[in-house]
């Protein structure tokens, strides 16, 4: 990797771990905030969304990454991307088509979101392995 | 697309990474490149053959 781009890798994943730290925090708050104070439907709705907002500022943050990226390992991490949705927009649709004939155990769709990053990941990391090593 | 890259890289003794820093690119990239897993761009072609001090022809042929 040429320096420029490790220095931006490393500032990355300072800023990364940084608003992950920020998105866990509001996460804490509202549910510590809900469970000891009486709050309205509205509040309450408001409360459970707001873990949203760092997760935005986070997507922003990767967007920002992406580009600065090359076009190869852009080319990874879209198809990285492409697999995760697939498969886990596949899953979801198998969810629904069997919840339809059977019952089956309640999953909630706040799931989706860390299952498509860990599918990424894992996407990622086959398509790279080829890669590691210099012929 | 077949390429050159590896013989002249060779010739220059540079490994992956070092034409990887010259192209500011990572050296995945150019190891994909060199194994012909990735077509690069117009704009990296380019940077290559000027890197190498060649045309983009005398480091990429079509395959076939």
């Amino acid at each position: 990797m040429s320096s420029e781009l490790e220095q931006n890798e490393k500032k990355f994943q300072v800023q990364f771990i940084v608003h992950i730290a920020m998105f866990l925090a509001v996460l804490g708050l509202s549910v510590v905030m809900n469970e000891t104070n009486d709050l309205s439907v509205i509040g309450k709705g408001f409360l459970a969304m707001s873990p949203v907002v760092p997760m935005i500022f986070i997507l922003r943050l990767i967007i920002n990454h992406y580009r600065s990226l090359d076009e190869y390992i852009q080319r990874v991490m879209g198809e990285s991307l492409l697999w995760a949705v697939g498969i886990v927009g596949c899953a979801a649709l198998a969810y629904g088509l069997l919840a339809y004939m059977v019952e089956v155990p309640a999953v909630s769709p706040a799931f989706m979101l860390p299952a498509i990053a860990v599918i990424f990941g894992i996407a990622q990391f086959f398509q790279l392995l080829g890669d590691s090593h210099e012929e | 697309m077949k390429n050159r890259l590896r013989v002249l890289r060779a010739e220059k003794e540079w490994s992956q990474a070092d034409l990887a820093e010259r192209l500011g690119v990572s050296r995945q990239a150019v190891n994909a490149i060199e194994t012909g897993k990735h077509d690069p761009s117009l704009t990296l072609a380019f940077a290559l053959a000027d890197t190498f001090g060649q045309s983009i022809e005398d480091i990429f042929r079509p395959k076939g």
